[in-house]
This record gives C-alpha cells, structure tokens and sequence, in this order.
C-alpha cells in the first residue's frame, strides 16, 4: 500500500491497482461541506492520472456513508438572505456527479452506513454498487421543502419507475438495502461491503482498461438515447476497440487458453 | 511539403492516397491561433489545394483542444491600429478560396477563434467531449472572425444570441442538436470515425464535390432565386466531366464507379 497525495476530508489510498477513497467527516456522518466535494473530484482526478490505478473505490468513514450537504459550511453566506442553492448545485454537486460519471476508471461504491440526501445521489452515481445489510436509503428533500437534486430525479426514475419514485421522494420513507436490490440500484449486500467491493475491484482490475472505459461509456449513453443512436454508437467503439492491442492480446490468450496480460493500449 | 512550426501536415493520412490531415500542434497554448500559426495553416492549405492527389482535407488539434481561441497574450495591450496592422483576418479570408471539403474533427475546446476556425471548415465532426463557444464578450470584445455571422447562420439568432451574450459553452450533443455540427461521435474514435467519413467523401467524383461545396457555400451569399441559378449552373457543368460519365454508367452497370477527378 502507498500512501499519496494527502486531503482535508478524505483519505486516499491506492492498494492493489484500486484507488480507495475514503469520505473522513464521521462527526457530521459524512456530510459535505464546500472542501468535501472538493477532494472527492481531486481524488477521482488523482486516480484517473496514476496509470498504476485501475479502478476506484469510493466509501466513508464512521456510521454513514454520507448525509448531503453540510448545512453549516456552504461556499455561500447564509446569514445574508436567502441562499442561493442553484449556485451549490452547480458549482459543487454537479462536478461531483460529473466527476464519478465521467471517471474513465469504474467507481465503485462500498456503502457501509445511511444516505441522505445528495449523499444519496453520490451513492446511485457510483458505476458498481455494494451496500452492508440494512442500511437506510433516504432522499429527505421533500421534508425540508425542497426537491431531489445531484441527478437522484434522474436515478430515482429510471429504476422505480415515476410511480414509486415520486413516493419515495415525496414521502420520505427511507429504502433499506434489500429494498435497493430489489430495484437494482445495487447489484450486491454484504456484511463486509468494503471487502466485496475490493473482490470486485480486482475482478475489474483484470481486464483490458479501454474495454471498462467504453462499456461504461456505451451503457450511460444507451441509458439516455434511443437504438438507432445506440447501434451507432457501438459500431464506432468496436472499430476504434477492434484496433486495440488489448483486444489481439484478449484473443491471442483465448486461444492460448491463457489469461490475457491487458496493458491499456 | 514545407516545415512548420505550429502545425503538422500528413499529406497522406492513414496511407490513404486522398486524403491529408493538419493538426494544429501548440498544445502547450491549447492551439491558440496565433498570428503564425493562421498563416501556416492557410499556406498548407493551397499547398494541398495544389496537389492533384489530395481530394479532402481534415483540420484538427488534440484531445483536449481543437484550438482554444486567439492568442489572449498576443493581443491584451494591442491598439486597433495593431490589430489593422496585424492583417490576421485577411489570412483567415483566404480559407475562403480553398475548394476541396476541409473537414475540422473537433476534441475538447472550439472557444473562440477555435469556434470560428471549425465554422471556416465545411463541416465538423465532434468528439462528445467537445466544447464550442464564443466567449469573448467574457474579456470585453466580441468575436472578429466569424462568430457573430456563421454561428447565427448555423443555429439562428436566438441561439447565437445566447452563445455570444452569454460567452458560455454549449457541449457536442447541444452542438449537433442546433446543427453546428454534423456528427458527434464517442471523443476516443474521432479521428477513426471522421477518417470514415472522409474516405466517402474522397470516393467521390472530386469534380463533382468541389462544385456541390461551392453551391452550397453561395446559399449562404445570395438570395434563393440566384442560389438555384448557381446551382443548375454547377449542375450542368458536372455533365461535362467524364466522372459524371462513368458514374451513371457504373450505376446502370450495378459497378463501383472509378473515378479519375476530371
């Protein structure tokens, strides 16, 4: 394991090609203050630059894995007037989420205690998803007079369905873990996420780099678009893939019934 | 081919015998288009004008820019008499005489100078992680190559209204829903996927591409009654090429066409 670049409120550490990132607030249950975001995204960057690093692990530290925005450190005045939320969103949680989605190394999430909030939306942004048993889902939004934001409408919708989702955000029962399976937010529960997710990491470490890249890339953007986009879409990665020297080592070990040696080219 | 110091020229890219690539090469500045790099650029493009093998030419930068605007260093001080003296503008109007397809595959930033040097093209290719926009009014000017006149013409007022009031970027598939851009594909296959795209176009009867660029170029310079008269005109002079000759009968032949460029 080797310690690196050093943050406020998260802790970074790269073991076995998986960068882990560890949200560090546990006395606020990991709410994010201006800081927090920040050193999530420079984390994510970090990680995306070390060419040891293949995938990264994102979790927290303490009984949540987090709770939202802190409402005591906004990167805006609160005592002069109304705060102008919008400006939080777009300058903080939406590079985050940005941030996670436009990760070109899967992040996964090892969600050991409660969500709340946009630590929610944090949460459904992570690519692969692994949660301990019974830990509660909550959005919360609606019973401080506010709506889902960091892209949770979004998330929310696309596995519940509007029926389910708009109940969810609007009255505020909280999701448990298995209730999360169930919708496929999260593919996997166990007692130990942090070590499944690192299975799991280890797993992805092994394949060929530019092959996670654009299956991740390819199934965000099938989320969004239509077929004939999709089918488009494909045949331009498949060309750009079919030239890579990955996939000839993928088939070269195929066929020498060995395990492939995948370098990212 | 000459050397240059800001750009490089292939004049065979991907060993394909028609087509030719310029990338803008000041990665360090973003390719920010200096005073020297415009008249490189505009000197590769009649030496490959020139050139009988080439039949299409693909302008792009790197992946993080096509070329992020002006060069801001260049000009901060800059009096107007500077500007007038500087002539730059007057080697970006000879882009205007080039009469095979330019086509600017685009990655990363098109701010800009790099905006308007993508809209001087005939057609651009995105990359989804491309970023267009006119951002001068940010630093207190406006655009001075283009970006009030062929951004409105592309997307309309209201749109170009926003982009240039505003300065703020609009992403690749914003681009290509408003029809700035042609296509946009995923941002590592875009050389691979404009390179496609080129090849169709260099396939083509050349005569035949540079008249059809050509017609297309005067709708945006005259009314419509004139423009279909420029057209029939160009129409008509295909008839006179052998490649018009040879690709009808290669069609009645159930044939690939071979053509010769005359």
């Amino acid at each position: 394991m080797k310690e690196t670049k050093s943050f406020e409120t998260i802790k970074y550490e790269v073991k076995n090609s998986t960068a882990i990132i560890t949200i560090n607030r546990p006395q606020v249950y990991n709410a994010l203050n201006v800081q927090g975001k920040l050193d999530i995204i420079d984390g994510i960057r970090e990680a995306n630059k070390d060419g040891t690093v293949r995938s990264i692990i994102l979790t927290a530290e303490g009984k949540a894995f987090c709770s939202g925005q802190d409402l005591n450190d906004r990167s805006v005045d609160a005592t002069k007037g109304p705060v102008d939320i919008g400006h939080t969103i777009e300058t903080e949680w939406n590079p985050l989420i940005d941030a996670i989605r436009n990760s070109e190394k899967l992040v996964i999430g090892a969600i050991l205690g409660v969500c709340a909030g946009a630590g929610l939306s944090v949460a459904l942004a992570c690519d692969l998803k692994v949660a301990a048993p019974g830990i509660r889902f909550i959005s919360g939004f609606s019973q401080i007079g506010l709506a889902p934001d960091a892209g949770m409408s979004f998330m929310l919708v696309r596995q519940m369905g509007y029926t389910k989702a708009l109940e969810f955000a609007l009255l505020g029962k909280p999701l448990l873990s298995e209730d999360m399976q169930r919708y496929n937010f999260i593919s996997r529960i166990a007692e130990d996420c942090l070590t499944t997710a690192l299975e799991m990491a280890a797993e992805v470490n092994a394949l060929a780099p530019l092959s996670v890249k654009m299956v991740k890339k390819n199934l965000q953007f099938a989320n969004e678009k239509e077929l004939g986009q999709v089918l488009e879409r494909e045949k331009h990665v498949q060309r750009f893939l079919g030239f890579s020297q990955d996939y000839k080592e993928g088939v070269t070990a195929f066929m020498e019934k060995r395990k492939p040696q995948f370098k990212g080219i | 081919m000459n050397t240059y110091e800001n750009i490089l020229v292939s004049k065979t890219y991907r060993d394909h015998q028609h087509i030719a690539l310029i990338q803008l090469n000041r990665p360090k500045v973003l390719n920010a288009l200096s005073t020297d790099l415009m008249k490189e650029l505009v000197d590769a493009l009649f030496v490959l004008e020139d050139d009988k093998d080439v039949r299409v030419i693909l302008l792009t930068g790197n992946d993080r820019a096509f070329a992020a605007g002006a060069d801001i260093g260049q000009m901060a001080e800059a009096s107007p008499i500077d500007q007038i003296n500087d002539n730059r503008f007057r080697t970006w109007k000879k882009m205007h005489l080039i009469s095979k397809p330019i086509i600017a595959a685009v990655n990363g930033f098109a701010l800009g100078g790099g905006c308007e040097l993508a809209m001087s093209c005939d057609l651009i290719i995105a990359g989804d992680s491309a970023k267009f926009g006119q951002p001068e009014i940010k630093i207190g000017t406006i655009p001075g190559a283009g970006g009030t006149q062929r951004l409105t013409r592309a997307i309309g007022k209201s749109k170009a209204m926003l982009a240039v009031l505003t300065g703020e970027t609009m992403n690749a598939f914003e681009a290509e829903r408003v029809g700035l851009v042609a296509k946009v594909v995923p941002a590592e296959t875009l050389m691979q996927e404009t390179f496609e795209i080129a090849k169709v176009i260099a396939n083509r009867a050349p005569v035949a591409v540079k008249l059809a660029k050509e017609a297309v170029n005067i709708a945006f310079e005259t009314s419509l009654r004139d423009g279909m008269e420029y057209e029939r005109r160009n129409f008509y002079l295909t008839f006179a090429s052998k490649d018009q000759k040879e690709g009808m009968k290669a069609f009645m032949e159930k044939r690939e066409p071979k053509y010769e460029g005359n």
